[in-house]
């Protein structure tokens, strides 16, 4: 190995902060790849659930729409959990490769207590492959290709309230892949007052889903698209089961907003938009919040221009138009876009440039001028 | 084992009375391997190779591997088979199988043998390196890591991948250094042995240890993710021959090691077609499932489609017709 490589490096680099927190709880990994197996290097070895025994030693996973089934030895398609002598087991419970602390907007949550900080965390591994996925490089690798440290779900919990932050996110890959280690440190919120949200694809299924709600406080979902072909295409998934796992969340009274990146030409249509704005509304509510983020090329999506605020502004009209209460624009700075609006008199709610919030005027979680209740969890 | 037998001789030809166009050695090499570089199969078996302990005899390994290599080529000497192959400046990946562990990973002895090969070529033994994912997996099979060695180098990639993914298909992965910068060249080392999702694992799916994220080429029976893969030009270039540890085989419960389903073939297939050699990997598993009363891999849901992706690309033959097998 000649030095740290970029993606070593960026590992590091958002453990590193964390690391001075708590340098006698979390154990690191110094070497990627040097020790395959996570029970031979300390980390937890942790039975999956939602998954059932097959014959000839396979096991099926139940957890995301994906039910991949695995032979001995072999993992699924998240590269995270693996089959050993017909049991499955989840490599990445405590295993974190990335950790920091953000703004809750830059997850994004522009309904949850405004300006306040978010512990963020993620393992390796995803189950989709999008073509464009701004965090390819620790969601497209295995766990024992990136640096770790090992941080039991109590220490995690410690490690947030260090850093004066009320919430967890389960965020950056794909929070579904560490399922186990999710659920085990949301089920600590109770105790500890660190609540905890999920930014999520929502390629989850149902049974998993239901078990996870009652202990989370919000959940976003990146809906990359409202066609199944772009789902196919470019993600290596499926639109439907995310549209399912929309209204599942909804209905279990977890607060939730969706994310749409927009790639140019590949799902920016005003069809398109007009049809997801359309099944928002109609199945999740006009009040459930809809963020249009500007895309910038990166992994396999190179061939692709950066976004024009021009189309953003397009999708934002037509879902305006179409009725939905609160829709935003990401990754514009200092567009009025990113500002909450009453949605009854208009007047302007919370002022943001970036993730920054420059002024949050939501009294007692409605509009100081008209009254008028604002959905949202505001404190 | 007898109908495999049959079969064999029934497509077999004989070496060492091809036609020799010119009167050179050289003109000699370059049409056998001209032939030999199509669709040539060698099946070279010994009875008594494999002990009951589960062992092998090294020095008859050797001598199979030499004998398979020199029919694979169509060439008379081990040194000019394997130095029509390899060049003394060459680098010379040899990449083994050793997910399963010790009973059903490339044993050491054979890729030893290729070592002793390459080196026959001119290449330096430092400049030889036997290599897998992972260090630890090659120790699982018994190698002794000699990363740093100034004489043969055995390592795994452990992490070492290029920065950017590149494309294979509709999938991409970032490929093993070992692969994109250390090696000019690269052996494929398999076993024999069946795969429950892409139906047998030889040559080509061998690759999949070669990128960082194997597990996203796993979907729809792994195909056309094998022919994608394999269709890469650091692969598809660099990759001069195929020789599979057959010496046990196995022909259900693959990937991991299913003893039940183990068998000693007692064989060395060596191949320059990587496609001609998996599908004659793939009829060999195929018969001893037939023999056992174990469905095809058809009928099992799991045929390696892939065989005929890989030729469409024109990676090579997978059509059994056209395939010259040399059995010894």
């Amino acid at each position: 190995m000649s030095g740290l490589t970029r993606r070593q490096a960026l590992a590091l680099g958002a453990c590193g902060a964390c690391g001075l927190l708590v340098p006698r709880l979390a154990r690191g990994q110094d070497e990627a790849g040097k020790n395959a197996l996570v029970d031979d290097t300390g980390y937890p070895l942790v039975e999956a659930r939602h998954y059932v025994k097959l014959d000839g030693k396979r096991v099926r996973c139940e957890l995301c729409p994906r039910r991949c089934q695995v032979a001995d030895l072999e993992r699924g398609y998240c590269g995270v959990r693996e089959n050993r002598d017909g049991a499955y087991y989840t490599l990445v419970h405590s295993r974190l490769v990335s950790m920091h602390t953000d703004p809750i907007e830059k997850k994004p949550f522009f309904h949850v207590v405004p300006g306040s900080q978010a512990f963020s965390l993620a393992t390796a591994g995803c189950n989709m492959e999008c073509k464009f996925c701004q965090n390819w490089e620790i969601s497209q690798y295995r766990p024992e290709q990136i640096p770790a440290r090992n941080v039991p779900p109590a220490v995690c919990h410690s490690m947030a309230k260090t850093e004066a932050a009320p919430f967890v996110a389960f965020t950056y890959s794909e929070p579904v892949i560490f399922y186990e280690y999710m659920i085990d440190v949301a089920r600590l919120s109770a105790k500890t007052g660190v609540r905890s949200l999920v930014v999520s694809n929502g390629f989850i299924e149902e049974k998993p889903l239901k078990e996870l709600l009652p202990h989370v406080s919000a959940f976003k979902v990146d809906l990359k698209a409202f066609r199944n072909e772009f789902y196919q295409q470019l993600c290596a998934a499926r639109l439907q089961p995310v549209l399912e796992s929309l209204q599942w969340i909804k209905k279990a009274g977890v607060w939730l907003e969706i994310v749409v990146l927009v790639l140019p030409t590949k799902n920016d249509s005003e069809d398109e938009v007009r049809d997801l704005a359309r099944f928002v509304k109609r199945n999740l509510g006009p009040e459930v919040p809809v963020h249009f983020t500007r895309f910038h090329p990166t992994y396999r999506a190179q061939n692709l221009p950066p976004t024009p605020v021009s189309t953003l502004e397009r999708c934002y009209d037509v879902a305006k138009a179409e009725g939905l209460y609160f829709v935003y624009m990401g990754n514009v700075p200092g567009h009025p876009g990113e500002n909450t609006y009453c949605y009854k008199c208009g007047e302007e709610l919370v002022s943001r440039t970036g993730f920054s919030v420059r002024q949050n005027r939501i009294a007692g979680n409605a509009c100081p001028k008209c009254k008028t209740p604002i959905p949202g969890v505001w404190s | 084992m007898g109908q495999t037998r049959r079969q064999f001789l029934q497509t077999s030809i004989a070496i060492g009375g091809g036609l020799v166009i010119g009167s050179g050695l050289l003109d000699q090499r370059a049409a056998r391997t001209a032939a030999a570089a199509t669709s040539r199969v060698a099946v070279v078996r010994r009875k008594g190779v494999t002990t009951k302990d589960g062992g092998v005899r090294a020095d008859v390994v050797k001598q199979m591997v030499f004998a398979a290599v020199c029919q694979a080529t169509g060439l008379d000497s081990a040194k000019d088979a394997f130095g029509s192959l390899f060049s003394p400046g060459d680098v010379v990946g040899i990449k083994v199988s050793c997910l399963a562990g010790k009973r059903m990973s490339t044993r050491p002895e054979v890729a030893l043998a290729l070592s002793a090969g390459v080196q026959l070529a001119g290449v330096k033994s430092f400049n030889v390196v036997i290599w897998e994912r992972s260090s630890r997996e090659l120790e699982r099979a018994g190698y002794q890591i000699q990363k740093e060695s100034r004489d043969l180098r055995i390592m795994g990639t452990d992490g070492d991948y290029e920065e950017q993914p590149i494309d294979a298909g509709s999938v991409g992965g970032c490929f093993s250094r070992i692969v994109t910068q250390r090696c000019t060249r690269q052996i494929s080392a398999p076993v024999l042995k069946d795969h429950d999702l892409s139906g047998v694992s030889l040559g080509m799916k061998n690759w999949y240890g070669a990128i960082h994220n194997p597990n996203k080429y796993h979907d729809n029976g792994c195909s056309p993710y094998v022919a994608d893969l394999f269709a890469k030009s650091m692969l598809r270039d660099k990759v001069r021959l195929v020789v599979c540890d057959a010496l046990f085989a196995q022909c259900h419960g693959g990937p991991a090691y299913s003893p039940e389903f183990m068998w000693p073939f007692e064989g060395i297939v060596a191949a320059l077609d990587p496609v001609a050699h998996d599908a004659i990997g793939a009829s060999i598993i195929e018969q001893e499932r037939k023999r056992r009363g174990l469905p095809t891999l058809l009928e099992a849901k799991r045929p390696p489609r892939w065989l005929n992706q890989a030729a469409a690309l024109g990676l090579g033959t997978a059509d059994l017709q056209r395939i010259k097998l040399v059995e010894s």
